[in-house]
């Protein structure tokens, strides 16, 4: 469903009407999400909820508009927080991050957009959209996950903690 | 006047066709083929009541001096009746808990002025700067001990008392009786009469027992006057470590009066049931409990490839039990004090499989027991690297708290305890250490998962567990890299 959905925004960023969509998209970002009526056409249609799963819905379409529609599989919001982490080389991107990890139905929103400014090059808005869908759950998987991938293990790193275990 | 004698009186628990009742000493002695095993929810009393019997046996029997004539012991299937009877006769009138000139393992004239209540002989009852474990007796209101009751808690204070103050007829401080630090280990078998052969470990010469001297008065021990050499079975099995007086009220005890006792002079003597190793600057030490650890963890301190030696009664028992076919039960019984406090009484009870002497055995429980301890270690650094990633490391004392807090090694630990008794068993099967090996990784694992879920699911928590399984996935593989080598 998610995929679905970027996949029609992948299919519009290749569309004359782009330039027009991307703008009212952005502009819905000064809005609570789903409460500005020039962005329903983009998004409705795949709105199969009332409540936080539209919202959601909303809010990736935003962030897509945001980024100019950079959409890059698999490199997810985590991972790319984490290099952009890397590339500055300053804790503000991890403070941040931990804010995004806690952050409630009123807080999402805003975190999200700072978070994904903060991101060179493209993302997983498919994952995204995905994962916002399960965000509040109570179990909190998706944080897990995320942090995860922010702080665990990369290949290269255990690769050469065996690799010092076996000199 | 004699009153409550410990030969006739029922006074020691004991398991006897599936039931448990009180028999005297006597009983257990003669009868010792029909009762399965002393049966007391005290370590500290199963012990104690164990050497009691070994130091009569000792004295009544003729001398152990091997293997041979522990087997041909073995296989009478009880005790000489004659040769018992005629030693508990010769001195039965020293075996009265209460007597005018010689109480058994008391001072018939001790002054009364300044009793204690008698909580006072038994660590796991509060009384004094003991920590309250099990037990809210307060001072004030003692509970009437019945004789045997009593006699039990005699009998345990004398091999358990812990050194320290003591400020009575001249004595500032006391020594520590025999056992108040080392752990006992007690090879258990079928029944009472095989357990008592297998820790009847030879001597050369098992000294005299308290009961065949003359009875110690006051005078003795005032000012510490009398000292005796800490050496022989018979005679370091029931030693007079306090002076202790029962006060009878007629129908129990709620007081004692209270003394030094005799003064223990070091010759460099061990103790059959105790285990030594070798300490850092190459001293003989005896292996102690501890609050935080099982004992199994420190088997391999006490192997001889480290320098260590098996408890005379573990190493005896083994060897006959193997010769026989028998089924042997290990026992490690104690205390764990902290100078005069004594924190925790713990019994802890381990298989012991056939080829348990073996240099092979040895060599793979070296190793299982390096791998546990070293994955362990890791799991220690993981939590470590958790409780950084919670709190950052600004704050080290907060830092190790929240890291002590953590469920991850207490329930590492706990699983292992729970599997190595079963490894034990499985010694001389081909896979011991594959299974094993199993065994560790799943303990770690499952202590991660319930350390998981112990942290919390803020952003902190998540960071701090993201940094801990990194820090697992790591230690888990080190661990086993590590092991192939040599």
């Amino acid at each position: 469903m998610s995929k679905a959905f970027v996949d029609w925004l992948e299919k519009l960023k290749e569309s004359q009407s782009w330039t027009a969509a991307r703008a009212t998209l952005r502009r819905s970002l000064a809005f609570a999400p789903g409460a500005y009526p020039p962005a329903f056409p983009y998004v409705e249609a795949f709105v199969r909820e009332e409540g936080w799963q539209r919202e959601a819905h909303y809010l990736v379409a935003a962030l897509y508009a945001l980024k100019d529609g950079a959409h890059q599989e698999g490199r997810t919001l985590a991972r790319a927080l984490k290099e952009a982490e890397r590339a500055r080389d300053s804790k503000s991107v991890e403070r941040r991050f931990l804010a995004l990890l806690d952050a409630d139905r009123d807080q999402i929103a805003f975190r999200l957009r700072q978070a994904v400014g903060l991101v060179e090059g493209g993302l997983d808005f498919a994952q995204l959209l995905e994962d916002l869908l399960r965000w509040f759950d109570p179990r909190r998987r998706v944080q897990a996950r995320w942090a995860r991938e922010y702080y665990g293990v990369r290949e290269e790193q255990t690769q050469e903690g065996i690799e010092e275990v076996k000199a | 006047m004699a009153k409550f004698s410990l030969l006739e009186q029922p006074w020691i628990p004991v398991l006897q066709e599936s039931r448990v009742r009180e028999v005297g000493l006597a009983e257990a002695l003669l009868e010792a083929h029909t009762i399965a095993r002393i049966e007391t929810p005290s370590p500290l009393e199963e012990v104690a009541l164990h050497r009691l019997l070994l130091a009569v046996l000792y004295r009544a029997l003729p001398l152990v001096r091997g293997g041979c004539d522990a087997l041909e012991l073995l296989e009478q299937g009880g005790f000489d009746r004659n040769a018992l009877q005629i030693y508990l006769c010769r001195f039965c009138d020293r075996f009265y808990l209460f007597h005018d000139t010689a109480p058994f393992l008391q001072i018939p004239d001790l002054p009364d002025k300044d009793p204690l209540p008698w909580a006072k002989l038994l660590p796991e009852l509060a009384s004094g700067n003991n920590p309250t474990l099990f037990d809210h007796t307060t001072e004030e209101n003692v509970p009437l001990a019945s004789y045997a009751q009593a006699a039990r808690a005699l009998l345990v204070h004398q091999a358990y008392a812990p050194g320290g103050l003591l400020k009575r007829l001249g004595v500032t401080s006391a020594k520590d009786a025999p056992l108040a630090r080392p752990a006992a280990f007690l090879a258990v078998g079928e029944n009472l009469f095989q357990t008592l052969v297998l820790n009847l470990v030879p001597q050369k010469d098992p000294g005299v027992p308290v009961w065949e001297l003359p009875p110690l008065r006051t005078q003795d021990v005032q000012g510490h006057a009398t000292r005796w050499p800490l050496q022989g079975a018979a005679r370091v099995y029931a030693w007079p470590s306090r002076g202790v007086l029962l006060l009878d009220e007629g129908c129990g005890v709620r007081k004692v009066a209270y003394g030094p006792g005799v003064e223990p002079l070091e010759v460099g003597f061990r103790d059959p049931m105790v285990a030594y190793r070798l300490g850092d600057k190459g001293q003989v030490l005896p292996l102690r409990l501890s609050v935080e650890k099982s004992f199994w963890r420190d088997f391999s301190a006490m192997l001889p490839a480290a320098g260590g030696s098996f408890p005379a009664t573990l190493a005896h028992a083994v060897r006959v039990a193997e010769e026989m076919g028998l089924r042997l039960e290990l026992r490690v019984l104690g205390q764990v004090s902290d100078q005069a406090k004594v924190l925790d009484v713990r019994r802890e009870v381990y298989p012991l499989p056939q080829g348990f002497l073996s240099p092979e055995a040895e060599e793979l429980l070296q190793k299982a027991l390096e791998l546990a301890e070293r994955v362990g270690n890791a799991l220690y650094g993981v939590a470590r690297e958790v409780a950084k990633g919670v709190l950052g490391d600004k704050d080290q004392e907060e830092l190790r708290r929240f890291q002590d807090s953590l469920p991850l090694l207490p329930l590492y630990w706990a699983a292992l305890d729970g599997r190595f008794p079963r490894f034990l068993e499985g010694l001389a099967q081909p896979d011991a250490m594959d299974r094993w090996r199993g065994e560790v990784r799943q303990a770690a694992l499952r202590a991660w998962e319930e350390t998981r879920a112990f942290v919390g699911t803020e952003g902190r928590h998540l960071k701090g567990l993201a940094v801990g399984e990194r820090a697992m996935g790591l230690a888990l593989t080190h661990a086993q890299a590590r092991e192939g080598r040599p």
